[in-house]
């Protein structure tokens, strides 16, 4: 058959029932409109990082590091600077800050760099329009960012204190080149000269700052050599040049963008069940035209044609209007995640991934619709007599060849999603992951389906008469033929899964932060504390505080050897032999909470004697045994330790004990604190306010803030995913619309049977609207409890926490189902109770 | 391309069983039927409602397996060949005309009537062809018209041109005239004898009706799935009244 036929016949049929694929596109489109629009931001946002790598960092390369850093270090980048072209550094670190007119103290980004470089490339914006080396011309001016104006009620020529010094604000930052490359801290920020930095003293050893070495490069100098001579100066360090884009920023929105799309491809996957679902009730209506066609001499392949054309053009006006949809998704995307991606720079509307997700909708569309095209060739031609006359014997002999396609589309399906999710995520596990949970959620949602045909079949066959009429009618729509309430319960349960499980996994975030949280240590935190008694003792005599301050304290230091052994001759994992320039060594007196001795006895509480105690993971991964003497150097001094005890830490202890030692033992070193207190909310700004005062360089945390941040930010990404499983719901309905339009004609004449025999209006509506809400609230339930199934799964495997059954959640779903059901039904079945019935049966 | 007629039929029939066997029920259709219908004969198959006439029909053409027995069709043996080979061979070989008309409704009459030399990729000028036997159904002024404008007789008539668009060797009908009046019906029955006559097609028409049946040169009578008669048209008692005498090649 020519192809101009075959294009022929394809459009004639589209268009004598034009209905039936609108619904069909829309739920393609659906599908490709999230993918588009997640993946097409992810690849902007990308294309953007790489276009400005160069700003991203104000560098042609940049070294990062988190650790204290030697003044060989620095002198040693320096010359590494001289060597290759030119270097600056940059410090970042989080402060208290404080301003006349607000006396409760607020957290702040604070960053230091050299006004008269910085920043290489890029251009630093700032109200008023002065150079930046004249506004932080001395060691005591800063400038601001508008949020910390705003939040700290100062202006430009106002002061701020840090760490007990007073600063003049010289001006407002409107744009910083860098910001992404400074991570997601804390919006309000300042920046400053280093001799500012230095005035404020916040940077001590052990305190938690960044380091950043920005490199301007001569041109054709060799990357590869300087890259791995800045490697030999660091235990750890992280670099990037212009080449890579900003690979945290990238990485960050690499694997957002990965969930999502996956989160979307459910979207994908449902509106393609739906194009399937569509084209197999399509081809059964066409059945005596496809045996009319093999029986004047066409090949199965002949027809497959037609239909297969029909199918790409489907997929592909799904495609079309997914991707134009997608835009719109894409654009509300910086919207959407301005919270997570504070600052987010302009993202330009990339085209790169128009095409991909489109060929994503053509080629899910085609996987799906596999089957029935391949049952095109079990056609017998001899329907022409109007009759199927497929008999046992030559069943039997066919067997395995009429179930061949059957298996093989449903191997190509599988396989095909498979790698799709694997290439979306770019990893096997992850992929297969989605695709296993997927599989067992649709062959659980299958099941249930196949009882519930069953049990109303059953239902109305032996309750017949003592079912009102209604119930009886509406249970019986649900198992006529072509009705596929199967694919119905699928999609839509299959879309209520993923917005209740990403509701209920975000409830189970919250209430695990808020209950097992750092909440029961206290509700007011302490950080880079250095006196550990001075700071007790004022806190503890101030009004409100309940409870005594808990403080740990914890130092880092190199481990030089074991028993002798120097640790470079230790057998080590990769991880541990990285870590072995900075190892973190906790303090302890007695025995703390929630860990359990395993082996060994304990310090008394005043020892001063260095000894060791160690986990049971650092046991394994040191090879250590009791009374092996294992020797460390802090700031300079070393001192050697003996393993006394070992210690099973419980999964939600407060503290991460590794290496610990009596507190007493590294008097005199530079030890820094943290730790936190109970105090009665109202009294907790008095608090923070008297803690600022006396020592300016300790960072405060509220509890409350902490949790309004952390439920900010997954509220925030909850949206997001919701917003995506949203689109699987509305596939899922425009599933079910569909199909309620597939049945019209059947419906329309049954109504006029009805109506002839006397059923009102009402009572039909009755029938219509049990069946859709039975195929909506069973659809509500099962999607409920698998909803309720996988939270437990992922609390209990990555959030480690159990989670109850949540009942209300499946009266909600059941009901919302339901609502969502009818609609959709309903407005499918537009006009269908308005018919005359004479027209409609004389019509016959 | 001319056999001597008589010699081999252009279809021949041997011990053909169907048995359509669904446990516990066991239905044989057809039960060890042997014919031979030599070229260009004009064959009815008659038989009451339900004595397999439709099925020995599908079988002829491929449209569904035989249980046991040989059909050969114009020397090809067509009982173990494959789906796909057997649509091409329709193609080749048979015109078909339908109880129901079975035109396909998203084609107009001329599509209709062009689409089996589109399947079998007809050598000849199918376009000029379909023009000409739209003609000759006096369809012209409806080439452009889909089926469901078209009324009943007219459907079948382009069913008709359909059969005959690729001079297949061998025409088969299902009671052509079954859903038509008897004006109509008429109509259909006279054209489907001269086409048949100028195209000089081997015909097998299945029909119920005897007086249809007269027409032919043999009626093979079914009764319950066996050959109940085989009478030529010399020796049956009352000839019926021929348009023309049949000429035998
Ligand atoms: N698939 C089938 N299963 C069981 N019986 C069948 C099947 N197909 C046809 N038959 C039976 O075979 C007999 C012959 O049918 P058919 O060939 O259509 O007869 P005719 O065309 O002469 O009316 C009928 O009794 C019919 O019921
Ligand atoms: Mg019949």
């Amino acid at each position: 058959m020519s192809f101009t036929t075959a294009s022929k016949i394809a459009w004639r049929e589209l268009r004598a029932a034009p209905a039936k694929f609108l619904f069909v596109v829309l739920a393609v489109a659906v599908g490709v409109a999230a993918l588009s629009g997640v993946k097409g931001f992810g690849y902007a946002f990308r294309g953007m990082l790489l276009r400005n790598a160069k700003q991203l960092i104000a560098a042609d390369l940049q070294a990062q590091t988190w650790g204290n850093i030697s003044p060989e270090q620095i002198s040693r980048m320096q010359q590494l600077g001289s060597q290759y072209g030119e270097m600056t550094r940059v410090t970042e670190t989080i402060s208290m800050a404080g301003s006349g007119k607000l006396r409760v103290p607020q957290m702040v980004s604070v960053k230091a760099i050299d006004p008269i470089v910085y920043p290489y490339y890029g251009t630093l914006k700032i109200n008023p329009d002065k150079p930046l080396c004249d506004l932080l011309r001395n060691d005591s001016s800063v400038v601001v960012t508008p949020e910390l104006e705003l939040r700290m009620k100062v202006s430009p020529g106002d002061t701020i204190r840090l760490g007990g010094k007073e600063f003049l604000v010289a001006g407002t930052i409107l744009s910083e080149p860098d910001r992404l490359a400074s991570g997601f801290g804390p919006g309000m920020r300042v920046l400053m000269s280093r001799a500012g930095l230095d005035r404020t003293g916040l940077i001590q050893f052990g305190s938690r700052a960044a380091q950043r070495f920005l490199f301007k490069l001569r041109p054709g100098i060799n990357l590869d050599a300087l890259k791995s001579a800045i490697k030999h100066s660091f235990h750890r360090v992280f670099i990037s040049d212009y080449r890579e884009g900003s690979p945290v920023v990238g990485r960050a929105v690499d694997s957002t963008t990965t969930f999502l799309s996956l989160v979307s491809l459910i979207a994908l996957i449902v509106g393609s069940l739906g194009v399937a679902m569509a084209m197999y009730s399509h081809l059964q209506q066409r059945m005596d035209t496809i045996a009319v066609m093999k029986a004047i001499g066409a090949r199965a392949n002949q027809v497959m044609q037609i239909y297969l054309l029909q199918t790409l053009w489907l997929g592909i006006a799904g495609g079309v209007i997914g991707v134009g949809v997608g835009a719109a998704v894409q654009r509300s995307f910086p919207w959407l995640i301005h919270r997570i991606f504070a600052l987010l720079p302009i993202v330009p509307w990339d085209w790169s991934f128009t095409l991909q997700g489109m060929s994503l909708g053509i080629l899910a569309t085609l996987l799906f619709t596999l089957p029935p095209l391949l049952s095109i060739r079990n056609v017998r031609p001899s329907l022409v007599f109007r009759r199927n006359m497929s008999d046992a014997s030559a069943e039997s002999r066919k067997h395995w060849q009429d179930k061949l396609p059957g298996w093989i589309g449903a191997a190509l399906i599988f396989g095909g999603f498979y790698c799709i999710a694997v290439w979306l995520s770019r990893s096997w596990l992850m992929g297969s992951y989605f695709i296993g949970g997927l599989a067992a959620s649709l062959i659980a949602l299958g099941i249930v389906a196949a009882m519930l045909l069953f049990f109303m079949r059953f239902l109305v066959r032996t309750w017949n008469r003592r079912l009102p009429p209604s119930f009886r009618h509406g249970f019986a729509n649900i198992y006529r033929p072509g009705n596929q309430a199967r694919s119905v319960l699928v999609a839509l349960g299959v879309g209520v899964m993923f917005t209740l499980t990403t509701y209920l996994l975000q409830r189970t975030v919250l209430r695990q932060v808020v209950s097992e949280g750092p909440g029961r240590e206290g509700n007011l935190f302490l950080l880079d504390v250095r006196d550990a008694s001075s700071i007790s003792r004022l806190i503890e005599s101030q009004p409100g505080v309940t409870s005594k301050v808990q403080l740990v304290g914890y130092t880092v230091s190199r481990m030089l050897s074991k028993n002798g052994v120097p640790v470079s001759q230790l057998r080590l994992s990769r991880e541990r032999r990285n870590d072995l320039q900075a190892v973190r060594i906790t303090t302890a007196k007695s025995l703390p909470d929630g860990i359990n001795l395993a082996n060994g006895a304990w310090w008394p509480p005043n020892c001063a004697q260095p000894q060791l105690a160690v986990s049971d993971e650092a046991q394994r991964d040191y090879h250590l045994h009791l009374g092996d003497r294992v020797e460390f150097q802090v700031a300079g001094r070393a001192f050697t330790a003996p393993l006394v005890a070992t210690f099973h830490r419980e999964q939600r202890a407060p503290v991460r004990y590794d290496l610990v030692v009596p507190q007493k033992a590294l008097e005199g070193l530079p030890i820094t604190y943290y730790g936190a207190v109970h105090v009665k909310p109202a009294d907790i700004p008095r608090v923070e306010e008297a803690v600022f005062e006396n020592f300016p360089t300790v960072t405060v945390m509220n509890l409350a803030d902490v949790l309004n941040r952390i439920q900010e930010a997954v509220d925030q990404v909850a949206l997001v995913v919701r917003f995506l499983a949203g689109f699987a719901i509305l596939a899922g309905v425009i599933i079910l619309s569909s199909s309620v339009a597939g049945t019209r004609y059947r419906r329309i004449r049954e109504v006029a049977i009805l109506k002839t025999l006397g059923a009102t209006k009402s009572r039909i509506s009755g029938i219509f609207s049990i069946e859709f809400s039975i195929l909506g609230a069973i659809a509500g339930l099962v999607g409920a409890i698998l909803a309720n199934v996988f939270t437990r799964i992922v609390a209990d495997r990555f959030i480690d926490t159990n989670v109850d059954f949540d009942w209300p959640s499946l009266v909600v779903a059941m009901v919302g189902t339901a609502l969502l059901a009818n609609l959709a039904g309903w407005l499918a079945s537009a006009h269908i109770l308005d018919q005359r019935p004479l027209e409609v049966l004389r019509a016959e | 391309m001319q056999a001597p007629a008589f010699q081999t039929g252009v279809i021949e029939v041997n011990q053909l069983w169907k048995v359509i066997e669904n446990p516990p029920n066991r239905v044989e259709i057809l039960r060890n039927i042997t014919f031979s219908v030599p070229r260009g004969q004009f064959l009815a198959i008659m038989g009451a409602s339900g004595s397999g006439k439709s099925t020995l029909l599908g079988l002829l053409a491929g449209l569904d397996t035989v249980t046991s027995g040989r059909i050969v069709l114009d020397k090809t043996d067509i009982t173990n060949l494959r789906e796909d080979n057997l649509a091409r061979l329709r193609g080749r070989k048979i015109g078909f005309v339908f109880q129901s008309y079975q035109l396909v409704p998203t084609l107009t009459a001329e599509e209709n009537i062009l689409l089996p030399a589109e399947l079998s990729g007809y050598q000849g000028d199918a376009r000029r062809r379909a023009k000409d036997l739209l003609e000759r159904v006096g369809l012209t002024n409806r080439a452009h018209h889909y089926p469901i404008q078209l009324s009943g007789g007219e459907q079948q008539r382009v069913a008709l041109a359909r059969a005959f668009v690729t001079q297949p060797p061998i025409l088969m009908t299902d009671e052509p005239t079954g859903n038509l009046d008897s004006a109509n019906g008429q109509h259909v029955l006279d054209l489907l004898l001269q086409l048949n006559r100028e195209e000089e097609t081997t015909l097998i028409l299945v029909t119920h009706d005897r007086q249809l049946a007269e027409y032919a040169d043999r009626i093979l009578t079914l009764h319950d799935g066996r050959i109940l008669r085989d009478e030529m048209a010399e020796r049956r008692v009352s000839e019926p009244e021929l348009p023309e005498p049949q000429v035998e090649a």
